[in-house]
């Protein structure tokens, strides 16, 4: 036992040696790390030049008939407003050929002041500059109605008859939970998609790789059972798939820090023990990823085939792994049996402190035995000569009379 | 040493099903003795050292090797032997003192041992230069040294070597040459499969010739001649081809 885990080890560590030679692979893993600020950066630039931008433009208004001093006045009051001046007999065409993008009319209906605005929701000055005329127009009639009520010598609460209040149980702490919520669900996708892709990365040069290199007979050639050979392989690929998701991860850190400052009071505060759990729940998920990858990628010649037949298994991967990201989606004793869409509820679940335990060890069971089984699989396909050397049947349903160069 | 016994190996063919490439062959090589397994390309001769090194099981027959069975004692037989191919590239990625290092931990040498061997073979094969030096960056010479260190690190009893100067320059096929001439003179076994009749004749003390997966005689270089009434190796093989004697 000891000796079988010396040579997993050796095979394992040798694996990481040569990963870490190769700037290729490196980048792949390690690209995100730069990626994601720049993104966040870029982000955030664009939206502030967006948004100041927008905020400078003028915008441009119409008064159609007859429309009273004090209406003009407070929409006139905001420096971004222009007045455009014309008669503007169809207010649609006036709108459309962008010659202004809202009209304003008044009219009185006893004491009653309506004001109707005329804009076009789908062209977006209409739109932006509609907003502007409102929040202007609402200042306009708190301070008539006021003024109104002012004068009437009534009581300023005289509107007020009817208090509504609404009470949110986790008011305390709901941009804590929001943030948390997001997180459930964006870092355990984050993780599986990018622990997949980094396996994804690497098996086809660990099987496939190997072949076209002539390295699998060198190493079949020394005292080491084939099983120690492809777990040490294996080991390589998990933790470079581990490695990846959690580089992703970390890398996102700026971006999840940057969202959380624009929080007031936010407070997060995991537990200690949720690295641990998800670990936990990944690494079933990566070793049944890893040992799928692996066992397809022993079928092809060549690193290309091999890489062909690990992007159909990392779609079979990623699809459960986006029914996880459907936000409605209950983690029940079906999902806790579908892999890779339980281990991302079980940790959705526990971004929210939400530990269900026995949907948990479902999860758990369900992954560790489809795991096992596939490396179990992997371990046959590596043991075969047929697939290996490409040289014998593999699945012979019936036998075949023997020809060829010599016969029985 | 090494005894083949009765060995048989099918393949399977999607066109034709399936076949022999070794059929029935029977052999032994002595301890101290270089065997050459002499036949052209597609003859068997991969498959069968294959068999023998238990990189591949063979269908019927029994192989001996230092006293192991190849199916029941594999690695009491990986343990005896230094197995070189065309099929044995090395890790790019790692210089000849990791490769030595890395291959020689599967056989438990004790570090400071290793370390003393490493050495040794460093100075034999005048690795000094480049041994630090990524294998990938690497002539093909230095790469083939490199491999013969690999297969030496444990100093087996036995050499396996398939076709060890297939498509190497001169001066490399030299250094495999020498490789073969100087463990001869330290008493051990090489078995080496070619299909360059010279190389075969000048360094061999027997010879296999193998042909369509059978070995169509066997012997030294003076008993094939007696039994042919040729001269060079060259005629010693094409007159056991004109006579039919292939497994045909």
């Amino acid at each position: 036992m000891v000796n079988k885990w010396k040579n997993i080890k050796l095979i394992w560590f040798k694996e990481l040696r040569s990963l870490k030679r190769d700037k290729k692979a490196l980048l792949t893993i390690f690209l995100p790390i730069v990626i994601y600020p720049v993104i966040l950066m870029f982000f955030f630039g664009v939206t502030s030049i967006v948004e100041g931008n927008l905020g400078e433009e003028t915008r441009s208004v119409a008064y159609r008939g007859f429309v009273s001093e004090a209406v003009r006045d407070a929409i006139e009051s905001d420096e971004h407003v222009t007045v455009v001046e014309g008669a503007f007999e169809d207010p649609k065409k006036a709108i459309n050929e962008e010659k202004v993008e809202v009209i304003i009319e008044e009219s009185l209906e006893g004491d009653l002041v309506r004001i109707k605005l005329i804009y076009n929701e789908t062209m977006d000055k209409s739109s932006r500059c509609k907003a502007l005329v409102s929040r202007r127009l609402k200042d306009y009639k708190k301070t008539h109605i006021d003024a109104t009520i002012a004068s009437l010598n009534l009581d300023e609460n005289v509107l007020d008859l009817v208090s509504l209040e609404t009470v949110e149980l986790t008011k305390e702490s709901s941009s804590n939970r929001v943030i948390a919520s997001v997180l459930g669900v964006v870092a355990p996708f984050i993780l599986i998609m990018y622990s997949i892709i980094g396996i994804y990365s690497i098996s086809s040069d660990l099987s496939a790789g190997e072949k076209e290199r002539f390295t699998l007979e060198t190493i079949f050639s020394v005292p080491v059972p084939r099983e120690d050979i492809i777990l040490g392989k294996l080991f390589a690929g998990v933790s470079v798939g581990l490695l990846s998701g959690f580089t992703n991860i970390i890398s996102m850190f700026p971006i999840v820090y940057a969202i959380a400052m624009m929080i007031p009071d936010l407070e997060l505060a995991f537990s200690p023990l949720l690295p641990l759990f998800i670990l936990l729940m990944l690494l079933p998920v990566m070793l049944l990823t890893c040992a799928v990858m692996l066992g397809f990628g022993l079928f092809a010649k060549t690193y290309q085939e091999a890489q062909t037949y690990g992007s159909f298994v990392m779609m079979a991967f990623m699809l459960p792994g986006y029914i996880g990201m459907i936000p409605d989606i209950v983690y029940s004793n079906l999902m806790a049996c579908l892999p890779v869409t339980n281990a991302m509820l079980a940790m959705r679940e526990a971004f929210i402190g939400n530990y269900i335990w026995d949907k948990i060890v479902i999860t758990f069971i369900v992954n560790i035995g489809l795991a096992l089984g596939a490396v179990f699989l992997m371990s046959k396909i590596f043991k075969s000569e047929g697939i290996i050397f490409g040289s014998n049947k593999v699945f012979a349903f019936r036998k075949k009379p023997l020809v060829g160069g010599t016969h029985e | 040493m090494i005894n083949v016994n009765n060995v048989k190996k099918k393949f399977y063919d999607k066109k034709n099903g399936g076949f022999y490439a070794v059929n029935d062959v029977s052999f032994h090589v002595e301890k101290g003795e270089i065997f050459g397994l002499l036949g052209p390309n597609g003859a068997g001769k991969t498959t069968l050292l294959r068999m023998i090194a238990t990189i591949m099981e063979q269908t019927e027959g029994v192989i001996q090797v230092n006293g192991y069975d190849t199916k029941t004692q594999a690695d009491g037989v990986k343990r005896s032997i230094g197995f070189l191919s065309g099929n044995t590239k090395l890790y790019k990625k790692l210089t000849p003192i990791e490769t030595m290092r890395f291959f020689g931990a599967f056989y438990n040498i004790e570090k400071n041992e290793m370390e003393r061997r490493i050495k040794e073979i460093i100075k034999v094969l005048d690795m000094e230069s480049f041994k630090d030096r990524l294998v990938e960056k690497l002539s093909t010479g230095q790469v083939q040294k490199t491999s013969i260190a690999r297969c030496m690190i444990h100093d087996p009893d036995i050499y396996i070597l398939d076709e060890p100067t297939l498509g190497l320059d001169i001066l490399t096929s030299r250094t495999i040459i020498e490789f073969i001439q100087g463990k001869k003179a330290e008493g051990k076994t090489v078995i080496f499969s070619t299909h360059y009749m010279e190389e075969a004749e000048s360094l061999c003390d027997r010879i296999g010739l193998i042909h369509k997966g059978q070995i169509v005689s066997c012997g030294s270089k003076q008993d094939l001649q007696e039994a042919t009434g040729k001269k060079t190796v060259r005629d010693i093989f094409l007159s056991y081809i004109d006579r039919g004697d292939d497994g045909e």
